[in-house]
């Protein structure tokens, strides 16, 4: 019998740095960001990346931290969790990873780690994940100045977008590519809720619309709901988008258009961005509490 | 967003909505005072528009602010929530200027007449006033505020004037007539004009007459089968008279509004072939839904009375004294049934009720506002009170003045389809 | 964790059986009357100048459910504090009061008081009509307000208010915002000596117990912070600001962040012990100080005192951030903010704007957006 095959499915990733060792590292300082789709685990040694996984969220939280942590450290021999020096946990399920030395919001997180990731001169955050959306400004040490958060609500979110792969039966990380590969650009489809646009989207469907069409009309109305937030806290130069939705081409060039202004190329997997601020937040703590130390 | 000073004001949006109001007088209006209202309201946004680039000054207002001021000191006037609450309606750029406001802080909970004008100002696209005097029409909380914002947008003086809870009682009128003197000098001070004291008195005079027609008019509805106003005036009326307040223009308005009744009265014919279902309309009917008021026609449904809009008060009309137009001005706000409707729920109540027996209605519909914090909060109250009261029933529905879609409209009509079925039943039992 | 002070716990006890505590229950068996009063308009004096208790309608410790409220007053415009009171009142927990005092500062609380009246058993005076400026004009009407209040009462219960007695209730209340004054200048201190929780805890017994009791546990209260030397250590100082909040578990929810809530400007905190009442004429002096001229509510026009007002707060408490709290459909607060949102930041104070409804939790999102703002105070790492 053929498998069933899961076209919310996304491909869980890991990365190691092949040209660090870790062992030679003064400090090794880790984050792990649980989401409600997925989670991620981030390691530094001495302030630089070292390895990180990505993976899909378990069923609760401490269950979600421990699997991106075995994924990340199943293929480095020989690192162990005592050997970290200091762990930060953000995210959505932050207060409820046992091992974590401290939990910071994700808000801060993301400001620090866009900053890392995109250079000092962002100023403008878009982050899109699993559950919620948030704009953040930062300065030009990654400090969040201020930010706004979207009501809770799948609608323009990560979980949306799997909700949307399933029902049409396209691999969720295709969605983007196909939604620009229309024609012509269709009106926005006019519920971003997700449970109407499902219903609107079937209606389509059977009108003869193609799936490409269905899912561009998708994309555009996501963009449309998340340049609201935009609008509000005032687009200021560099724009760099974080989190999963950031690998949607099809939301990112939509958003772009309607703001007028591009989004930073990514170097990294913007999922990751969360947990590798985090990390660096343990980085620094620890670094500083040592120098207390030393000090007394 | 931070509040800050707009800098770059452009009225080019402003500029394109006076046209909307052409295609509304010849897609829209069957009746001659309908053409009137929108011809007026064009020729109003002109006087404006000229002020504004001949640089003399111009002041924009809240609703109910005594307009007959502006009319008596020579200067251009408009009201910008019904302004820009209109513009938007039909211009399509309400996702705009709502997300304008928003990024302010004034979240969608806010009313949506009151919010939209925020929204134009944030923009830079309502025009430069001179100043802006607002009121807290009875206690209305938003419209008491918003100039606040809107002045600090563009940086212009803002004055409000405070309106007693219990207005008509001698203390009230005593401390309307010192917020008016405080409005004049106020506007004196801003635009540089002198008020003229002749002229206002003549001002007085007109609106008072408007007034005299417009208990003509509020007769003549209670009194004459079949109804002979057309539904969902009331709120055309409505707006004019505050628009041209003190000036011929609103008197002749009024005068062709009755005439036109006259006319239907004498012919014999209504506006709606059979009339099954004479409604009381408790607030006002959704401002941009006149395919809704169409199909209710078609099925035997007529708005026989809309208080708000036409339930004057005869002896309080003649009690004002155009010679002392200080005072006048402040019976004229008492008198306007408009502003019973925010004061006490016992006064609107009654006149809801009294309204309601006297043009022999057979039910109630309440449309309110919404985020309406005046309306809303009292509509079970009126519900109650028609039935222990009158006997009626009411269909109660919130429906927010700036929405007119289709999707909207289509359940509105589900709504009526069921209480006109309620109506009939109640009917049966009465045979 | 600074070690309990007694009086505090004795403070806490009267709030534990809200709405009918124990010292209300005390007072009605004495057959003693109780008048209930909505919004800070209304002069408390002349109620207890009157002999009657002056009992404030407010929610108790925590979130309720308003499906009772909701069937008459409408939520899509009613703020949840409005419909709070609506419900306890419609379930019978304010049933022992005998009347109930209003005043008309904002529509949530005038269409409360209206359809309230209507629904419920507890009979409502004339509301005092409440100007929205501070002129010599609206002194003169306010005045007048107050002397009809005075009327109303003595005809309701039938009983005389003699100058005399309403020179010493004044003398009374005056002594408590003396107090409460004094209490929050220790606020001050960079190590205050009570947390923003423990304050809040004062506040609400304050107008729910005869006021002599309290000024009596208020001094009580002072005493031991002198004798113990009770100090909290320093943290980042934060005012939350809004309408009004009751429920002392949300104020230490956000100080469990690491943040000392030194200060408010709600209208049961600051705004109710600020100004006193002021020599002369008692009646003339109650009318001004009950409009509040100095620390405005946002409902007055022009909005500029009020932005001062919370400017010199800022400074005088020296705060590094304001959380503003406005409630759902609160449209006095949600247009007063940007007024002074603007200002404040220029000023280098970060403001967090929350919507959030009367008696709220501290859950989800709400405690993310927190966090998020307290790590914007406090998280000063070098990296
Ligand atoms: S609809 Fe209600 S809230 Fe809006 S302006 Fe009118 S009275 Fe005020
Ligand atoms: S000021 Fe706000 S919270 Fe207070 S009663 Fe009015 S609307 Fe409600």
């Amino acid at each position: 019998m053929a498998e069933k095959k899961e076209y919310f499915r996304w491909v869980e990733s890991t990365y190691v740095n092949p040209e660090m060792d870790w062992k030679k590292a003064d400090i090794i300082s880790a984050g792990i960001d649980v989401g409600s789709v997925s989670s991620q685990m981030v390691v530094l040694c001495d302030g630089q990346i070292y390895a990180y996984s990505n993976t899909r969220s378990g069923s609760s939280s401490p269950k979600s931290a421990n699997n991106a942590m075995d994924l990340c450290l199943k293929d480095i021999p020989g690192l162990t969790f005592d050997r970290i020096n200091y762990l930060i946990g953000t995210g959505y399920g932050r207060v409820n990873i046992p091992f974590a030395h401290k939990a910071i919001t994700e808000i801060s997180c993301h400001a620090l780690g866009a900053n890392f990731m995109y250079g000092p001169s962002v100023r403008t955050v878009l982050d899109m994940g699993g559950q919620d959306c948030k704009t953040i400004h930062i300065d030009e040490k990654g400090k969040c100045l201020s930010f706004l958060m979207n009501d809770k609500c799948a609608a323009g979110t990560g979980r949306g977008m799997e909700v949307f792969a399933e029902m049409l039966k396209v691999p969720v990380t295709e969605i983007g590519d196909m939604s620009l590969d229309v024609a012509e650009e269709p009106e926005a489809v006019s519920s971003t809720c997700v449970v109407f646009a499902k219903s609107e989207a079937s209606g389509l469907l059977k009108s003869g619309w193609s799936k490409n069409m269905v899912l561009a009309a998708y994309c555009k109305a996501m963009a449309t709901r998340i340049l609201e937030l935009l609008t509000r806290i005032g687009v200021e130069k560099e724009f760099a988008i974080t989190g999963g939705i950031a690998k949607n081409k099809g939301i990112v060039k939509r958003i772009e258009k309607l703001i007028g202004v591009e989004a930073l190329i990514p170097k990294y997997d913007t999922q990751i961005a969360g947990a590798l601020g985090a990390a660096m937040f343990a980085n620094a703590i620890y670094k500083k509490q040592n120098k207390k130390m030393s000090a007394a | 967003m931070k509040l800050r000073k707009i800098e770059n004001i452009d009225t080019t949006m402003f500029e394109q909505g006076i046209p909307i109001m052409a295609q509304l007088r010849d897609h829209h209006s069957t009746t001659r005072a309908e053409t009137m209202f929108y011809d007026l309201t064009i020729k109003l946004c002109d006087e404006v528009m000229s002020a504004v680039k001949g640089g003399r000054p111009f002041v924009t207002n809240v609703m109910s602010f005594p307009t007959e001021i502006y009319w008596a000191m020579d200067i251009a006037g408009i009201e910008y929530d019904f302004i820009a609450g209109m513009f938007s309606l039909y211009m399509g750029n309400k996702d705009e200027i709502f997300t304008a406001a928003k990024s302010i802080g004034i979240r969608p909970e806010i009313c949506s007449a009151q919010r939209a004008p925020i929204g134009w100002f944030a923009k830079g696209w309502f025009p430069k006033p001179t100043a802006i005097v607002n009121t807290s029409l009875c206690q209305c909380d938003n419209c008491a505020q918003n100039a606040n914002i809107m002045g600090a947008l563009y940086d212009v003086p803002v004055f409000c004037i405070t309106r007693p809870y219990l207005f008509w009682t001698q203390k009230g009128l005593d401390f309307m007539v010192e917020e008016i003197k405080d409005a004049i000098s106020f506007l004196e001070k801003t635009t540089g004009h002198k008020m003229n004291y002749d002229k206002l008195v003549e001002a007085t005079r007109l609106t008072k007459k408007q007034m005299e027609i417009s208990v003509e008019i509020h007769n003549l509805i209670k009194t004459a089968r079949p109804c002979p106003v057309k539904s969902g005036t009331g709120f055309l009326i409505h707006f004019l008279r505050m628009m041209y307040a003190g000036r011929q223009e609103g008197v002749d308005y009024c005068q062709a509004f009755l005439d036109e009744m006259k006319e239907r009265v004498a012919s014999g014919k209504g506006y709606t072939p059979e009339e099954k279902y004479r409604l009381v309309s408790c607030y006002t009917f959704p401002p941009g839904m006149h395919g809704l008021l169409d199909w209710m026609e078609t099925q035997g449904a007529t708005l026989v009375a809309e208080p708000m809009y036409h339930y004057y008060n005869e002896a309080e009309v003649a009690k004002i004294d155009p010679t002392k137009p200080l005072e006048a001005l402040a019976r004229i706000f008492y008198v306007e049934p408009y502003h019973g409707f925010y004061g006490p729920y016992e006064v609107f109540s009654d006149m809801i009720i009294n309204d309601a027996i006297q043009s022999g209605a057979d039910g109630a519909v309440n449309f309110f506002n919404t985020n309406c914090r005046m309306c809303g909060a009292v509509s079970r109250l009126i519900k109650d009170q028609l039935r222990d009261k009158a006997g009626l029933s009411t269909l109660t529905v919130d429906v927010d003045v700036m929405e007119n879609s289709a999707a909207v409209e289509e359940e509105l009509k589900k709504k009526l389809e069921q209480f006109f079925l309620v109506l009939d039943n109640a009917k049966r039992k009465v045979a | 964790m600074a070690e309990m002070l007694k009086t505090i716990e004795e403070i806490g006890k009267v709030n534990a059986s809200f709405p009918f505590t124990e010292p209300a229950r005390k007072w009605k068996e004495q057959g003693k009357k109780i008048v209930g009063w909505i919004c800070i308009n209304v002069p408390e004096e002349v109620i207890h100048a009157a002999g009657m208790m002056p009992f404030r309608l407010t929610g108790g410790n925590e979130e309720i459910s308003l499906d009772l409220a909701n069937e008459y007053l409408f939520s899509g415009g009613t703020c949840s504090f409005s419909r709070t009171i609506l419900e306890l009142q419609l379930r019978g927990e304010y049933g022992f009061l005998d009347c109930i005092a209003g005043a008309t500062p904002c529509e949530g609380v005038i269409r409360l008081a209206e359809v309230g009246s209507y629904y419920h058993n507890i009979p409502t005076l004339p509301l005092l009509d409440t100007p929205r400026k501070f002129n010599d004009l609206a002194y003169k009407f306010y005045h007048g307000e107050v002397m009809e209040f005075k009327k109303n009462l003595e005809k309701f219960f039938g009983v005389t208010i003699t100058d005399e007695a309403i020179v010493d209730s004044i003398a009374l209340y005056n002594k408590t915002r003396t107090d409460l004054k004094k209490l929050h200048d220790l606020m001050k201190s960079n190590t205050p000596p009570l947390s923003g929780a423990e304050m809040l805890e004062v506040l609400n017994a304050a107008v729910r117990m005869p006021r002599e009791d309290f000024n009596t546990l208020l001094e009580k209260l002072l005493e031991e912070i002198k004798t113990t030397g009770r100090s909290l250590p320093a943290a980042p100082r934060i005012m939350i600001s809004g309408a009004l909040l009751n429920t002392p578990s949300f104020v230490q929810s956000v100080e469990s962040l690491g943040v000392n809530v030194v200060v408010d400007d709600f209208c049961n905190g600051s705004r109710y012990w600020w100004e006193q009442v002021e020599d002369g004429d008692p009646w003339k002096a109650l009318a001004k100080r009950y409009l509040l001229p100095k620390c405005s509510c946002p409902r007055i026009n022009p909005p500029q005192n009020r932005t001062d007002w919370i400017s010199q707060i800022a400074k005088d408490f020296r705060l590094d951030g304001i959380i503003a709290l406005t409630m759902r459909c609160c449209a006095p607060y949600i247009l007063n903010l940007p007024m002074w949102k603007t200002r404040l930041e220029d000023e280098g104070v970060t403001v967090l704007d929350l919507d959030i409804e009367y008696g709220g939790g501290f859950s989800g999102q709400i405690r993310t957006r927190i966090e998020a703002f307290v790590e914007m105070l406090s998280l000063e790492v070098e990296i």
